[in-house]
């Protein structure tokens, strides 16, 4: 095998400063406060997403679509990307469980409308998680992961 | 008698020497000037790309380009800007966020193909987690991408110390994070190893 390795110049090695800069937690800080300028469209894309997964798991029939699954899972991934950037964390890992079902059904060539459901039912309940307590809301989480798992 | 005094030393050598790091890191916190930063961003949907582009601008970097497709992503690349660091988003359709990073980095003539590159990733099907690692990128992040994590993710990027390897099948950073070597006293068996090779020459971005 030929190959060729070589020192390079790490560009951003020069952000790294001793003085001037930002600390980690004024970083954060501040990132945090410019995140929040698009709170509100974020979560209105969250929520189109959402309409979108429950508007596919409602068509679903017992026969397996291949582009409804994966347009499924394609909402639910951006749910996994946005829920947790602004609070609901419990909704990002209830869409990230719904998407491995979904992968899970795409390679292993299985299908079940009612898993499906259940996963559209977890994700109503966190995306307003405040009424339930954190130890059901737990418990959603861990059927959920459950669930998805036993698709083997 | 004796190993016995030294356990019951209070503070043996090594201990301390951990120690004073320790101290010395915490004393000196590290900072990120990331005002001079070039950052280009390709994300799959438009609220993700407005997410991070808050997040960065929100550490400091004034010139951000933001991308929502390969083909705008790639004409910035041809642009002749120079990108300090370069995030991707491994949820392209058809995987096209690693093929991104594969051409990048083989671009023999862009000074951008040794920018950090920076995956971030939500769901990760089975046979995009080899390519994840095997595209190129310095680091991969498991999505929702929240400002610690990004902050960390950066100021890791801007230690690092990897070489740069080039083979027929890899361009990028070493993979291994820890190039040991073998044991001392054993010779290496692979015949391989392009680290063994006397190629090691250093290579500057052009500015």
């Amino acid at each position: 095998m030929s190959g060729k390795v070589f020192k390079y110049e790490n560009r951003l090695a020069g952000a790294l400063v001793a003085k001037d800069g930002m600390s980690g937690e004024e970083a954060v800080r501040s990132a945090q406060a410019a995140v929040e300028e698009v709170r509100e469209p974020s979560l209105q894309e969250i929520d189109a997403s959402l309409k979108e997964i429950y508007r596919t798991g409602e068509a679903m029939t017992d026969a397996a679509d291949p582009t409804a699954l994966q347009q499924m899972y394609a909402s639910a991934n951006r749910v996994v990307a946005l829920g947790g950037v602004f609070g609901l964390a419990e909704l990002g890992q209830a869409a990230y469980s719904l998407c491995e079902l979904v992968s899970r059904f795409q390679r292993l060539d299985k299908f079940s409308a009612s898993m499906i459901r259940v996963h559209i039912d977890g994700l109503k309940l966190l995306r307003n998680p405040d009424p339930h307590p954190a130890e059901a809301r737990r418990q959603v989480l861990a059927g959920l992961r459950q669930v998805a798992a036993s698709v083997v | 008698m004796r190993g016995r005094d030294n356990r019951g030393s209070a503070t043996p050598p090594r201990y301390e020497r951990a120690l004073g790091t320790l101290m010395s890191e915490k004393a000196a916190e590290p900072r990120l000037n990331l005002s001079k930063a070039t950052v280009l961003l390709l994300q799959n949907n438009q609220a993700e790309l407005d997410i991070l582009g808050q997040v960065f601008i929100g550490f400091g970097v004034k010139a951000i380009r933001k991308c929502l497709n390969i083909d705008q992503a790639e004409q910035a690349l041809l642009s002749g800007a120079m990108y300090d660091l370069i995030v991707v988003d491994c949820d392209m359709p058809g995987q096209a966020g690693f093929d991104f990073v594969v051409h990048l980095r083989r671009m023999e003539q862009n000074h951008n193909r040794l920018a950090s590159i920076l995956l971030v990733s939500g769901h990760t099907v089975p046979s995009a987690i080899q390519r994840a690692r095997d595209c190129g990128a310095n680091f991969v992040v498991a999505k929702p991408i929240t400002p610690k994590v990004m902050f960390d993710r950066v100021m890791w990027l801007a230690r690092e110390e990897r070489h740069f390897v080039i083979t027929d099948s890899y361009a990028g950073p070493d993979r291994r994070h820890k190039a040991l070597g073998p044991p001392t006293g054993v010779h290496e068996r692979r015949q391989d190893n392009v680290l063994s090779s006397d190629t090691v020459i250093t290579e500057r971005a052009a500015s």
